[in-house]
């Protein structure tokens, strides 16, 4: 294996040759590659197509205080060999454009508009410069990611910009749907174009409750940080805490006990089952399908109540430690615990049978908002969406983290990519898990459960992942002077599903979309961070 | 004719008649889950509002630094110190807890937050000379 | 004659009160039975009726978009479904006004109905007002010639289309009932009144998701007063699509005329007959799930063909 990577690498530093400015192995899974602007483009290509790397996350960093340019990171990962290649590139204040690669790679498009919105770097080239985290009525020349721009300040707001796809034709009506909805849901507005109750194109337009923490955390303590890295969502508090300590931890190159890995791999996995027992069960709402979503509720109580006994935060807050975990558990708990996966492996038994043998939901699931193959790839689908439409990837099993390559477990994939595949993984899902918590009681040595860290020196780099519930949930972090937060990027998996719902819902029935984007589950606070 | 009938009925209520059933015994078998009010007490380690002993305290200033909501204030009042707690700030994460040395500041599992009024959500305790 | 005159009149007010009073206590009967089978306690049995006096006793908000269309369409859809409502037998054979019309006459006043609701749900211009009445209206055209096909039937069995007549003869033909055309046109008919209701699984009454509304989301601009009436004109039609099921399917233990045992008892009869199909719908409404809307004509097909089954059992045989 190790060989294997060092053969990987010396590989790619010899084809590349000049094209590169330096190639830099930071950490025994890390290389970084320097290229110029505008080699940027052929590099990519090169790591994406021909040594079939997945784009991870990209990052736009102001760094023009201690390095003189602003920097853009783009992180590759490549899971056969557990490695991952950052591509950085510099653009000086003056020049403040840098090569679009949307048309070529889809899956860019959120993170160069991003980019520019927040930075102020034009991508050029860009097929759709349209404003995307900052709204039409935000000033144009104001970007909150520069160094210069004060929180406290308010920026005056300016007439919208905000336009949308236009339709010819008679027949298209044009469907506008919320920001504000019926139903206690989060702001997202959609716009359909539909002939009849057919949806030919969806256009969303997110972001309505941008919150700015990734502004809000620089300065700010890494200790503190944690905190709000814990809040950027309330479903996947657990994996976004732990991804943050998972990049502080990289950043300070620390190991932590082997026991603080294993429970830190037993909430995750708690945090797993209530969330897509939970999500089974309001997948039944989409089709207001009763005994369902009541049955899945309940289910989904006993583990959150579960949780507050163990945890003593239903939503599993204040558990992770940078270093470790703030707690241990003992065996009261471990009973507990396997007692009520136990009542929770019958009772989703009984529920996921009677769901699938019910023809009415059966048929309402199959073959609808289906995302092929090829667009998930496209669009560099992570989680439970990407495995529905066979992309086999789970970042659990790809690039271990915690305590993940100790446990075995499967990864279920389904190749249709419609709910009902979407609904089945989460459903198989749910039974890993519950066997991954058997492995961990097993095997869970003894021993401390937190280490302290070493100083950090400033501008180091570390990266955490977690697979959420929703998929892969990227947190990439650049400490500043006296372990502070000097850029840190929070990439969650909603951020790079969304762009895939607006593909799976044209040629279905508008009265399905709710369904289908039930079946995504995609969280508006992830994205809104 | 009669076995036309049959059959038309049959087609009408055959295919959902056995999920049905299921439905309906799995209904049974849960019975009514909801609680009436008032609500049981939290779990144990349940994180609530805070108990504070002032006569404890050593006025080490350790909560004040360690709280990541700045929830907690030390001011001087008068002769004494007053320390303060702000509920609508708090984020319970129990930090303030685990770095006092002395154990003046503790976690309970007291849920009742609810007030009409938000002076009532600032907490303030006299520390004795 | 003037005592005849004031006996009208008395009833008239009587029948009124019922419909009135107890359509919104069938929908919390319905909606507790629901709560019931989702494992949940559930809200009481008259919250339906404190939301509608809760709903007329506030303002209404009205966009300024809108036409007095919409001012005028909840009381003409209320007075259509009333009038309807007064002219179907509850617990006695004969309804009030049950010389003035037949059974034609109720289903056009349902319809009546529909069309204010559908066009004032145009009106003010939303999208959700606009998909729920052409899906409305659609629908309203295929469950309308069922809903006849399966009245038909009925009247053909009884020969009258007078719904005290149907009634009479109903209950006079004791346990010759059971027959195949009858109990098809039952089956028919039952489709019809879930349909007509507005449940699962052809609407979802209880869903939120503006997109998959159809009743529910005609009603979306209304608010206040006006949808307090709105919504209680939905639940009197749904009361009698229950009477009308009841007169022609279940007419066992109607009062053939005011006799105070005879009356009384009947009285509890019905409201006994009324509680279990509110049971039934709920259960049906938990056991199944929503139709893709393009199926749903589909489902009502399936009650014409039934209903059309009927009719010709009962001519060949
Ligand atoms: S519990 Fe946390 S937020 Fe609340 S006062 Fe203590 S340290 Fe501050
Ligand atoms: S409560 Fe504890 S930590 Fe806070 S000032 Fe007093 S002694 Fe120090």
């Amino acid at each position: 294996m190790l060989k294997n990577k060092k053969l990987f690498l010396t590989r790619i530093k010899q084809q590349l040759g000049e094209k590169i400015l330096s190639f830099t192995i930071r950490q025994p899974n890390e290389t970084e590659i320097v290229v110029k602007k505008d080699q940027l483009a052929e590099v990519c290509r090169f790591l994406c197509q021909e040594k079939e790397g997945r784009l991870f996350t990209m990052v736009g960093s102001d760094e023009r205080e201690f390095a003189g340019s602003f920097v853009l990171y783009y992180v590759f990962s490549f899971d056969e060999t557990q490695q991952f290649i950052t591509v950085k590139t510099m653009t000086p204040e003056e020049d403040s454009t840098f090569p679009s690669l949307a048309a070529e790679f889809p899956a860019l498009n959120w993170y160069e508009r991003e980019v520019k919105d927040l930075l102020g770097l034009r991508p050029q080239g860009h097929p759709d410069l349209r404003p995307l985290i900052l709204h039409g009525d935000w000033p144009e020349e104001i970007h909150p990611l520069r160094k210069e721009f004060d929180v406290s300040q308010n920026a005056p707001r300016v007439k919208s910009r905000e336009s949308f796809m236009q339709y010819e034709g008679d027949e298209v009506t044009e469907i506008p749907v919320g920001p504000i909805h019926a139903g206690i849901i989060e702001p997202g507005h959609f716009r359909f174009g539909a002939v009849g109750d057919t949806v030919l194109y969806l256009d969303a337009r997110l972001f309505f409750t941008h919150r700015g923490l990734e502004k809000a955390s620089e300065g700010m303590p890494l200790s503190k940080a944690l905190f709000l890295a814990e809040r950027i969502c309330g479903v996947c508090a657990l994996s976004h805490a732990v991804s943050f300590a998972q990049a502080v931890e990289a950043a300070a190159a620390v190991e932590i006990p082997l026991r603080a890995k294993y429970l830190r791999t037993l909430f995750l996995e708690l945090e797993r089952l209530y969330n897509h027992i939970g999500d089974v069960g309001n997948i039944c709402a989409g089709f207001g399908f009763a005994v369902g979503v009541s049955q899945g509720t309940i289910l989904r109580e006993e583990l959150l109540m579960l949780n507050e006994r163990i945890a003593g935060h239903r939503y599993l807050r204040g558990i992770v430690d940078l270093g470790g975990v703030r707690f241990d558990i003992a065996h009261p708990d471990y009973a507990d615990i396997l007692s009520t996966l136990n009542k929770i492996e019958i009772g989703f038994t009984e529920l996921v049978d009677i769901l699938l043998s019910h023809d009415i939901a059966v048929d309402r699931m199959s073959k609808t908002g289906i995302l092929t193959l090829k667009q998930a790839n496209d669009l560099e689908v992570v989680g439970v969406a990407a495995r529905a439409s066979g992309r086999n990837i789970d970042i659990r099993r790809d690039q271990p983290y915690a305590a993940y390559d100790k446990v075995s477990f499967t990864v279920p994939v389904y190749t249709e990519g419609d709910v009902l595949a979407r609904i089945r993984v989460r459903i198989d899902e749910v039974f890993q898990s519950i066997s991954i918590i058997r492995q961990i009681f097993i095997q869970m040595p003894t021993g401390d459960v937190s280490v302290g860290l070493p100083p950090i020196s400033p501008y180091a780099r570390g990266m955490g992942w977690v697979e959420s519930s929703k998929g892969e949930t990227v947190h990439w972090l650049m400490t500043g002077p006296n372990e502070t937060v000097e850029r840190y990027r929070v990439r969650s998996a909603t951020y790079s599903n969304w762009p895939a719902v607006a593909l799976a819902v044209p040629g279905n029935i508008v009265p399905d979309f709710p369904l289908i984007n039930k079946s995504f589950e995609l969280c508006y606070a992830c994205c809104d961070r | 004719m009669r076995a036309a009938t049959v059959k038309a009925l049959n087609l009408a209520v055959e295919g959902e008649g056995n999920e049905m059933f299921e439905v309906i015994r799995k209904i049974w078998k849960t019975g009514v889950v909801t609680h009436k009010l008032p609500l049981r007490e939290a779990s144990q380690r349940y994180r609530g509002k805070l108990d504070i002993q002032p006569h404890k305290c050593k006025n080490c200033g350790a909560c004040v630094a360690a709280c990541p909501a700045g929830a907690i204030n030390v001011a001087q009042k008068g002769q004494g110190q007053e320390l303060s707690i702000a509920y609508t700030k708090c984020i319970f994460c129990g930090l303030c807890a685990s770095v006092c040395k002395v154990q003046a500041v503790q976690m309970t599992n007291d849920y009742h937050l609810a007030t009409k009024n938000k002076n009532d959500l600032i907490q303030v305790v006299r520390m004795p000379q | 004659m003037l005592e005849q005159m004031i006996q009208m009149a008395g009833w008239i007010v009587l029948q009124t009160a019922i419909l009135l009073l107890l359509a919104p206590l069938v929908q919390g009967l319905i909606k507790k039975s629901k709560a019931r089978l989702q494992s949940r306690i559930g809200p009481s049995i008259l919250q339906p009726s404190y939301d509608i006096i809760k709903y007329l006793k506030k303002d209404a908000v009205i966009s300024d978009k809108a036409s007095w269309l919409t001012r005028v369409a909840p009381y003409i859809a209320f007075t259509a479904v009333i009038t309807a409502g007064l002219l179907v037998p509850t617990f006695i054979v004969n309804a009030p006004l049950g010389v003035a019309g037949d059974i034609i006459m109720v289903i056009y006043l349902l319809g009546l109905a529909r069309f204010f609701t559908a066009l004032a749900a145009l009106d003010a211009g939303s999208s959700f007002g606009g998909m729920g009445s052409s899906r409305e209206m659609a629908l309203g055209a295929i469950i309308e010639p069922a809903f006849l096909l399966a009245l038909f039937t009925v009247c053909l069995l009884s020969g009258t289309t007078k719904l005290g007549q149907i009634v009479q003869v109903m209950s006079g033909k004791e346990w010759a009932l059971i027959d195949p055309s009858y109990a098809l046109a039952f089956l028919a008919m039952f489709i019809v009144v879930i349909a007509e209701t507005g449940r699962i699984p052809v609407d979802n009454p209880d869903t939120h998701l503006e997109l998959t509304m159809i009743h529910e989301g005609m009603l979306l601009e209304y608010s206040g007063r006006y949808l307090g009436l709105m919504l209680w004109a939905a639940e009197i039609k749904q009361l009698i699509m229950l009477n009308l099921f009841i007169s022609a399917f279940l007419p066992w233990g109607m009062a053939l005329d005011w006799s105070s045992i005879g009356a009384g008892a009947a009285i509890f009869i019905y409201g006994l007959k009324l509680a279990l199909l509110g049971i039934l719908l709920a259960v049906i409404e938990t056991a199944y799930a929503k139709m893709r809307l393009y199926k749903v004509p589909k489902l009502l097909a399936a009650s014409m063909a039934l209903s059309v089954l009927a009719v010709i059992m009962r001519v060949v045989m």
